[in-house]
């Protein structure tokens, strides 16, 4: 329980906010680079500020305000050019870095263009995904951070992302609690699948029993990165699991899983107080020497959240049932009136290192996480255990039961196709190399 | 750019406010006589005010109140007899004046009825639009613009609610040079971007691109005079000598081609505007347009219930775009104006004129009261705006021209067109 007053400070990222602040320290995905390439003009909200994100005829990326300086007309209902980014009413157009560089309609040779600007933030492009930097322009822009996840290759990479309409921090509390996996994805998926009538064999329910296994221990503490988690489930060694090498919650809101090859890197990230985009890299590595041929682009999904009349869709996803939870905790939690217990070792120690983290920033220090060494950045990395407890579709024989890896992501049938073949590949090699990973 | 205080006085309207005093002194319309022909009972909102236009049996028309000034009942929710409309809980009655005539429940004899009224509003038609006047009384007269009362002209009346503040609707006006880029280059990418290669409409889109050379605004008998020279045009037969007015306070009228729009941008309230309009096509003397009654009429949806644009290949449905993305209301705050809008500075200072002449108790700009002077008041009539629609050289029309940025119903496409073709066939033949 904390006061309301604590939890405004923990939760608010609008601009001048504590959190706000935080966060524009940070670089955070905006979108998938080829849904930018499909529609060549995005909105974008982020922290409570609305933001349009575009690329112009020569292919720069330029991400602006959302309003046309002359008469506040919104830049998504624009076009774009050569030059930039094209309003529809008058013409004006704004090149990447916000600058007015075409006002059609004004007298030959007036140089009243070159005093107007709108807002401009950097991007850049990383594992199929457009980050955006929202400091201030007086402080040196850091480096988009080179996560392994994020420049492994000979992978198959697969964007998901979701708006759910709560506040971030409900989403991201969610990751240094392992105990809910047990009973949202172990228990409460099994009696859900049954009540839509999913039979045992489907491999949805064969991954909600994997999740119901009993927890032994799970722990907490300082880590390098953000949040150290630990945690053994019944049947474990302690050894290659997530014991001994799971991987931490990266601050400030991404949350790291992997396991059997499947690796989900996700950020939650702010919209506003009250909508978080989940933003979720899903990398595929077969392993076993399978060759994954290169992807031409990363592809996409929207994954939905509820339908108009409010009701969950995606329930019978990890994420699905995730985001029911946060969205059911209210727009922002109320953290004044919950209850924690024993389980919330984790969620407690988040909060210290935010609090702890929003004071070294309101002290005027940059937070951690934040990396200005190329030679530190060219791969920063996490552990990355093979069991979770549950190996995906790994029968004791080795052999790989088709469509266990893709289980819970409801992918394109196509994409689900190509990534389900790398593993049924992968185990047929694997069946000479028992016991190794 | 403006402070906060000046923009709110110049785009809210509600009751008391000093641009709701000002547009009250204007006779507006409220809907079409077809409307009521249909339905004999209409909700409607103006100014932020909500009303009932009915029509009684014996065909009397009143705007009044939205309540029954017994038990607050939504009076769009009763009927129509020969005395009036009638509330459906207790039958209370109103006249078209307000007046309650009828309290079927109360004793006999009782005489408690005539200390009942409920608000009404004088209401008058003209070119198949019912009007009324909302400010103080005696009326001024409901001004005959010639557009509403030429004869032998096509007639086809629109509305489209638009979800935004009236003035920024308004400011396209006194902005001719938007049409260059919205009505013309986004146009043509617009089409190019969704593959549409409708020949009319990528005909109209590249009509707008025509360069402006000059553009000038001046202070006029009924508003802001507007001339504008495009690129290929003459100055002495077009609209840069004939000009077009933005007729004071929120009308808009456009002329080219036979085609005449004469339209209002009238708030319901701070933050919607109803734009509706007169569509006069005139094929000219050679053509008998055979008599209307009613004057049909159109809602056409430019934004959809998600809040996307649905019209984009109309011209109307581009300039609801432009409004609707600059905000409930556009924060003028935070503008930057230029050269080109000249017009619209003018324009607001216009405005502030009037609203200075309503605070002193003076009648403002196009009130007429002598009916003399409101036979028939006189606009111009460009012939040319540069890009005469559909008339080839040789004086022949193309047909689906005319109607080419007009999201109309079919029936009305045809009769318009047979129209245009029937008066190019005429022209051709020898005199």
């Amino acid at each position: 329980m904390i006061t309301q007053a604590e939890n405004e400070r923990l939760t608010r990222v609008g601009p001048g906010t504590p959190g706000g602040e935080l966060f524009r320290h940070y670089w955070q995905p905006i979108a998938p680079k080829q849904k930018l390439v499909e529609h060549g003009i995005l909105p974008i909200r982020l922290y409570g500020e609305d933001l349009v994100l575009f690329s112009d005829g020569q292919g720069r990326m330029g991400l602006v305000g959302d309003r046309c300086a002359h008469r506040r007309v919104k830049l998504e209902c624009g076009y774009t050019t050569n030059a930039g980014i094209k309003c529809p009413y008058h013409g004006w157009t704004f090149d990447t870095t916000g600058q007015c560089v075409e006002q059609p309609g004004e007298p030959e040779g007036s140089t009243f263009k070159d005093k107007v600007q709108i807002p401009s933030y950097p991007v850049q492009e990383l594992a199929g995904v457009v980050f955006a930097y929202l400091g201030p322009k007086d402080r040196p822009v850091p480096l988009l951070p080179r996560w392994d996840r994020l420049v492994w290759d000979n992978c198959y990479r697969v964007i998901a992302y979701a708006i759910v309409p709560c506040n971030w921090l409900q989403c991201m509390e969610n990751t240094p609690d392992q105990m809910h996996t047990v009973n949202l994805h172990g228990e409460y998926a099994q009696q859900w699948l049954r009540s839509q009538g999913v039979p045992d064999d489907d491999s949805r329910m064969a991954l909600a029993r994997g999740f119901a296994r009993k927890v032994i221990k799970h722990e907490y503490g300082p880590h390098k990165y953000g949040l150290h988690r630990a945690w053994l489930i019944e049947g474990q060694t302690g050894k290659n699991d997530t014991w001994d090498s799971t991987a931490p919650l990266v601050f400030p809101n991404t949350h790291v899983t992997s396991g059997s090859g499947r690796h989900d890197f996700g950020w939650r990230v702010p919209i506003d107080d009250t909508h978080t985009m989940q933003f979720i890299l899903r990398t595929f590595q077969p392993g076993n020497g399978v060759v994954v041929p290169p992807q031409p682009f990363v592809p996409y999904y929207e994954m939905p959240v509820r339908d108009e009349h409010g009701k969950f869709l995606t329930l019978d996803t990890i994420n699905g049932q995730d985001f029911m939870a946060w969205c059911e905790q209210g727009e922002i939690m109320d953290r004044s009136k919950e209850r924690l217990g024993d389980s919330d070792r984790g969620v407690i120690a988040f909060r210290q290192l935010i609090a702890q983290q929003l004071d070294r920033v309101q002290a005027g220090h940059e937070p951690m996480n934040v990396f200005h060494d190329p030679v530190e950045n060219e791969k920063i990395e996490l552990p990355s255990p093979w069991d979770r407890g549950h190996a995906w579709g790994y029968d004791k024989d080795g052999s790989y039961m088709r469509g266990a890896v893709t289980a819970s992501d409801r992918l394109p049938e196509h994409i689900a196709d190509e990534i389900e073949d790398l593993y049924v590949e992968a185990a047929k090699r694997a069946n000479h190399l028992v016991g190794a990973t | 750019m403006l402070t906060q205080e000046q923009n709110d006085r110049l785009t809210r309207v509600g009751p008391g406010t000093p641009m709701g005093n000002l547009m009250r002194r204007y006779w507006h319309p409220v809907a079409a006589k077809a409307q009521l022909d249909e339905q004999s009972v209409l909700p409607v909102r103006l100014f932020g005010e909500d009303l009932i236009l009915f029509k009684d049996q014996q065909g009397r028309i009143g705007l009044v109140g939205d309540r029954c000034a017994h038990r607050q009942v939504k009076l769009d929710c009763g009927y129509t007899t020969g005395a009036g409309l009638r509330c459906p809980y207790h039958g209370w009655t109103y006249a078209t004046d307000g007046r309650c005539v009828e309290q079927p429940g109360e004793p006999e004899g009782s005489i408690f009825r005539d200390k009942v009224k409920i608000p009404s509003y004088p209401v008058e038609e003209l070119a198949g639009l019912i009007f009324t006047y909302m400010g103080p009384l005696p009326a001024p007269l409901l001004p005959r613009w010639n557009r509403l009362v030429w004869d032998n002209v096509y007639r086809v009346i629109g509305f489209i609610e638009i979800p935004c503040n009236w003035l920024q609707c308004m400011e396209n006006t006194p902005d001719p040079v938007h049409t260059e880029y919205l009505h013309g280059h986004y146009f043509e990418q617009w089409l190019k971007r969704n593959g549409i290669e409708d020949k009319r409409s990528l005909e109209l889109a590249q009509g707008f691109k025509t360069h402006f050379l000059k553009h000038e605004y001046e202070i006029g008998k009924y508003g802001i005079d507007r001339r504008w020279l495009l690129e290929g045009m003459t100055q002495d037969k077009d609209i840069w000598s004939a000009s077009l007015p933005l007729v004071f306070p929120d009308i808009h009228c456009t002329s080219g081609g036979g085609r005449h729009t004469f339209g209002w941008r009238m708030p319901i309230d701070d933050t919607h505007t109803m734009e509706v309009f007169v569509r006069g096509f005139d094929p000219g003397p050679d053509v008998k347009v055979p008599e209307q009654n009613p004057v049909p009429y159109i809602k056409i949806p430019m934004v959809d219930e998600k809040g996307g644009f649905c019209a984009l290949q109309s011209v109307t449905g581009q300039d609801v775009m432009a409004w609707v993305s600059q905000g409930d209301i556009l924060d003028r705050t935070k503008e930057r104006l230029a050269d080109t809008d000249r017009g619209i500075i003018m324009y607001r200072q216009q405005l502030e004129t009037e609203l200075r002449k309503v605070e002193a108790g003076e009648d403002p700009i196009n009130t007429f009261r002598d009916p003399a002077e409101n036979t028939c008041i006189d606009l111009p009539v460009p012939w040319d705006r540069g890009y005469a629609w559909g008339f080839a050289k040789d004086g022949s029309y193309k047909r689906g021209s005319v109607t080419a940025a007009d999201p109309l119903p079919k029936y009305i496409v045809d009769e318009v067109e047979d129209l245009f073709v029937e008066a190019a066939a005429k022209r051709k033949q020898p005199a």
